[in-house]
């Protein structure tokens, strides 16, 4: 069984790491590319979000690479990803593609599914096996986290970038090979020091908060490397989420306790009063928080046609006036263009500075 | 209890462009309406009731804009009258989700419709009285749709039609579930056995099943007309509202994974259905543009409809630019299209019918 699965960031490491402990052997898909968006779009439906297409491009570039089975996440709604497995599946079947869809869906009441579908994958491991995987691709997808938030700090305030590009590339594949814990904490340690010998800016920073649809908060090539731009750009970035909390809350249902969204979901009232699937009542609510936080500005991102991050779109503009924190939304797909997005962030920017300087006279 | 209600018009240029403007840009047609609607009323009421429509089934929703509706209503719009924004929560087995203000309700209509009428009046006796009469006349509503009344005229009956109604404007008496279920020989999607539709309607007369989420085939303004043009060209139309929901369920139910959607669950229940029925000469389907579960529910339809080579289908998407001209030729196309296939499987044509012209036929009869 070659077994392979989508793309969303740096989420590849950490489920490399199960399957490989798992003794399974997984195919991954080369990096997004130009060529994947072409595969995904040519054979998605039209107005699915962004991700749908991404993943089943992904999908179709391993199979080149002769994976036969695909692992995906799946979920209870209202959100589409949750249906995304099952429309791939009858796409694959409809280009005459075999491939086998294994589905983590939500453990919820159904143990016995949830059990023969763990079986399948478990192959031969005993269940003692299969935890401490878990607990392992767990903890790279914590130092892949740590990596990606130093990343977000040190970038605007490095005076060498491209070093410190360098540098990260550099660690992660250390984590991604990393075969024992001891491994993935010298990598850690390893990039903090190299990048604490780089040369340092000093001075006060604009700080902008990133919230919106996980996929295009974490895949650098679904947002077309926003985080980078405005790196580059000199402002400070801060998440609202990471892969280990998706993780954590998608998949394990919320069972361990870190960085829990649920205080957002507090701080979107009484802007959001409901749950509208997806991340939209935390994206309201990380506005919220950020505000308070003193941050600059709030960029939101989100597929196009997104509707939990449409919903939490509508309301924001309430959330900017009350609290007075400027907001940008990019709505991501295959036609957006990198120069268009990289135009809009250099004019919010300017405007996060122009409003600084005009709150500190 | 008392209170006067005031409807919205029906949906006008006016309307729509008071939605446009108040609306988000990334929003799906129906949202923009439904925020042109509510302009429209917010200087001529007291209240404003929008329910906030979570799920009105166990483990499924309608549509996160749904679930967010007041909420954007009240960001986007200002100088509105205090909304009635109780929340219609039926999905008990997901987990609850609502807070202080907004507690979810117990799960039936009763609880909800009673959450209300407590704002309007104190009279306990006379509210449950009231819910009472409320629920009978949605009761009778779905009876009506069942039986084959098309929707404005099922608003307004007062009393259940006989089994086999007269349809409207007096043409041949719709399609009602009764008939079409002695007909469905098989169920399921993807059925093995091929077998040309058995229903030969009347020449130069066509069938056609429109799906589409009832905001969107109901409106005459945002669908064009789109029912009475269909019947102008010659078809009889039946919508997914003559499905009973048992058979939406059943139909529903043979998909691998549950479908979370609710409106969605009927489209595909509702294929399922008439797919097996074979009461029907092509299937058009009505989404519009931007709607979430409508880019992969439509997806799958389509694509289960087009590996049997048996079922004419249609996909036709709408929003605010859609101009009428180019929905006629396609509509016109796809009729077209289903009287020569009659034609030639069936070879009814009558002698001497010009095959380049089908299109007086149905003219005349509605004449």
């Amino acid at each position: 069984m070659k077994i392979t699965y989508p793309h969303m960031g740096n989420l590849y490491i950490a489920v490399r790491a199960l399957l490989l402990k798992l003794g399974l052997d997984p195919v991954l898909p080369p990096p997004t590319s130009r060529k994947t968006v072409l595969l995904g779009v040519r054979n998605a439906p039209e107005c699915a979000c962004f991700p749908l297409k991404l993943n089943l491009g992904n999908f179709l570039e391993a199979r080149e690479m002769g994976a036969d089975t695909v692992l995906m996440a799946g979920g209870i709604g209202p959100c589409r990803f949750g249906y995304y497995a099952q429309v791939q599946r009858e796409i694959l079947d409809d280009l005459g593609v075999s491939m086998e869809m294994v589905v983590l869906e939500p453990p919820s009441g159904d143990w016995g599914a949830f059990k023969d579908r763990a079986r399948l994958l478990k192959a031969d491991c005993s269940w003692w096996q299969v935890l401490k995987a878990i607990r392992f691709a767990w903890y790279k997808a914590r130092a892949v986290d740590a990596l990606e938030s130093d990343l977000l700090y040190l970038r605007p305030r490095l005076f060498e970038p491209q070093r410190l590009e360098v540098v990260y590339q550099e660690a992660l594949r250390r984590v991604d090979e990393a075969g024992s814990r001891r491994d993935l904490d010298l990598a850690v340690v390893d990039f903090r020091r190299d990048t604490g010998g780089l040369l340092h800016k000093t001075g006060d920073l604009l700080r902008v908060g990133l919230v919106g649809e996980i996929f295009t908060v974490l895949d650098p090539y679904a947002n077309y490397s926003l985080e980078r731009h405005l790196g580059l750009l000199g402002v400070e970035i801060t998440r609202n989420i990471f892969l280990s909390e998706w993780i954590n809350e998608h998949l394990f249902r919320g069972l361990l306790r870190v960085g829990s969204l649920a205080h957002l979901e507090e701080k979107a009232s009484p802007y959001l009063n409901a749950f509208v699937g997806g991340h939209g009542r935390e994206t309201v609510g990380a506005t919220v928080h950020f505000a308070e936080q003193g941050y600059d500005g709030v960029v939101q991102v989100a597929p196009f046609t997104c509707m939990p991050e449409i919903v939490a779109h509508s309301v924001l503009p309430a959330v900017a006036r009350d609290h007075g924190i400027p907001t940008l939304s990019f709505y991501l797909d295959e036609q957006s263009g990198v120069a268009g997005i990289v135009t809009r962030l250099e004019a919010f920017v300017d405007l996060l500075q122009a409003r600084k300087m005009r709150c500190e006279k | 209890l008392g209170a006067e209600i005031v409807v919205s018009p029906k949906t006008n240029k006016a309307i729509l462009d008071a939605g446009l403007r108040s609306a988000l840009d990334e929003t799906c047609l129906p949202v923009k309406l439904f925020f042109g609607h509510v302009q429209e009323l917010a200087s001529s009421v007291d209240y404003l009731l929008v329910p906030r429509l979570i799920s009105v089934e166990p483990d499924a929703y309608i549509c996160p804009k749904f679930m967010g509706l007041p909420d954007m209503l009240r960001a986007r719009i200002s100088g509105l009258p205090p909304l009635i924004d109780v929340a219609v929560d039926f999905s008990r087995a997901a987990p609850r989700r609502g807070n202080a203000r907004h507690p979810a309700p117990e799960g039936n209509w009763g609880h909800v419709l009673e959450s209300v009428g407590r704002l309007l009046v104190r009279d306990r006796r006379l509210i449950r009285q009231a819910c009472r009469a409320a629920l009978a006349a949605q009761a009778m509503f779905q009876q009506q749709l069942e039986r084959g009344r098309p929707l404005p005229e099922a608003l307004e009956a007062e009393e259940a039609p006989p089994m086999h109604a007269e349809g409207a404007l007096g043409l041949d008496p719709q399609p009602c579930w009764e008939t079409i279920k002695e007909r469905m020989l098989d169920t399921g999607r993807c059925s093995t056995r091929e077998r040309p539709l058995e229903h030969s309607p009347a020449p130069g007369r066509i069938e056609i099943v429109l799906l589409g989420h009832a905001y969107n085939i109901y409106d005459e303004y945002i669908s064009m007309n789109l029912i009475e043009r269909l019947r102008s060209l010659g078809a009889r139309v039946s919508t997914a509202d003559l499905v009973p929901q048992a058979v939406i369920d059943e139909q529903a139910g043979t998909l691998p994974k549950k479908l979370f959607w609710t409106l969605g669950r009927k489209m595909i229940g509702a294929a399922f259905a008439f797919w097996g029925s074979r009461q029907f000469d092509g299937m058009i389907y009505l989404s519009s543009f931007g709607c979430g579960p409508e880019s992969l529910v439509g997806e799958l339809v389509a694509r289960w409809a087009k590996r049997r080579s048996d079922i004419p289908f249609m996909l036709l998407t709408i929003d605010e630019h859609t101009a009428a001209t180019g929905m006629v030729t396609r509509l016109e196309a796809f009729t077209d299209m289903l009287l020569f296939r009659n034609q030639a499987s069936g070879d009814q044509a009558p002698p001497g019918a010009a095959v380049w012209g089908p299109k007086q036929q149905p003219m005349e009869e509605k004449g």
